[in-house]
């Protein structure tokens, strides 16, 4: 949501509210999502980026899938937090 | 022009076309202003839910051969040939063979060409982007004919009564699919559709009373709301 305030902002479209922004129509607002999702592929390097077929025609678990085969990510990664219960107040 | 690709025949300003006030008119002469716009993401997430829901009650009636959804839209296959039986089950599948067909065919895009091309290079690219639906479609149809062919020949090998049941199944799979459709569709406009220009009262209280009014009326405001609805292709540009 903060993203597409942003965007409305720079675009300088008059909404007074987020309510206003969270009725936006969902047209604008994919408009938005995917501008978002090019922009963040553009920051790989050009070899990482997933081709163009795959960013409008492929299914979300394809573009998943293109990561990881081009990131060498075989497992998924997991971390661990440690929380003493002396530490809990 | 390229239908699928081409990014340069864009009209910005539809995108900001979700809200309009058109006028309904019934069968007595009478015409009522409504004000009608795009649902957002989370009425659409509702509606799909919704429309979900409906296709499943759908299929559950659908499957219980003493329903009378069963009797009115399930055909009696003990009339029909073999051959006709494998026509009924393509017929009831092409849905889910473009699908598929769709799915296989990867073609490359037309590669992007520097900033500083020559005249020549540009018109090249642009050629190529024009003609990239005949050379897309042209790949679509064959892996089309492809499959309808393949299904046809696994058909051929299956017993009378395996035939019989995949096709029960193929048909109720598209009636569901047609429900899940409309009223997704009928949800979107129900929650679209106000009776002020400020879009803040709805005109209708709920979804019930909404699916209550009259067809011609519900079709004039189903129109009216994809008038407004942009398709998946054009989005994607």
């Amino acid at each position: 949501m903060g993203n597409v305030w942003a965007i409305a902002k720079e675009l300088k479209l008059n909404f007074s509210s987020l309510e206003e922004i969270a009725a936006l129509p969902y047209t604008i607002s994919y408009v938005v999502r995917k501008q978002m999702q090019i922009v963040s592929f553009n920051e790989l390097p050009k070899e990482k980026r997933p081709p163009d077929t795959l960013v409008w025609w492929g299914t979300p678990e394809e573009l998943d899938n293109w990561l990881d085969k081009v990131f060498d990510i075989k497992n998924p990664i997991s971390r661990e937090v440690l929380i003493r219960e002396d530490e809990i107040e | 022009m390229s239908s699928r690709i081409d990014r340069n025949d864009v009209d910005i300003f539809r995108l900001f076309y979700y809200a309009d006030e058109f006028t309904i008119s019934g069968k007595n002469g009478k015409t009522l202003k409504v004000y009608i716009r795009l649902v957002g993401d989370s009425e659409l997430n509702q509606a799909r839910v919704f429309a979900l829901r409906e296709s499943r009650k759908m299929r559950d009636k659908l499957k219980n051969p003493d329903s009378d959804e069963a009797l009115a839209f399930l055909p009696n296959l003990d009339d029909f040939s073999k051959e006709e039986i494998i026509q009924l089950i393509l017929s009831a599948k092409s849905g889910e063979i473009l699908r598929q067909a769709n799915r296989d065919v990867k073609i490359t895009l037309p590669t992007e060409i520097n900033s500083d091309a020559s005249l020549e290079e540009q018109e090249e690219y642009q050629k190529e982007v024009d003609n990239f639906d005949e050379v897309y479609n042209n790949r679509l149809t064959e892996r089309i004919s492809q499959l309808i062919v393949n299904e046809e020949e696994k058909l051929k090998e299956l017993s009378i009564d395996k035939l019989k049941q995949i096709c029960l199944d193929s048909i109720i799979n598209q009636i569901a699919e047609s429900v899940m459709m409309d009223k997704f569709r009928q949800m979107c406009v129900y929650f679209g559709t106000y009776k002020d220009k400020n879009y803040t009262n709805r005109l209708f209280k709920s979804f019930e009373e909404f699916d209550k009014i009259p067809p011609e009326i519900k079709s004039q405001l189903i129109a009216c709301y994809n008038k407004l609805d942009i398709g998946d292709i054009e989005l994607k540009k």
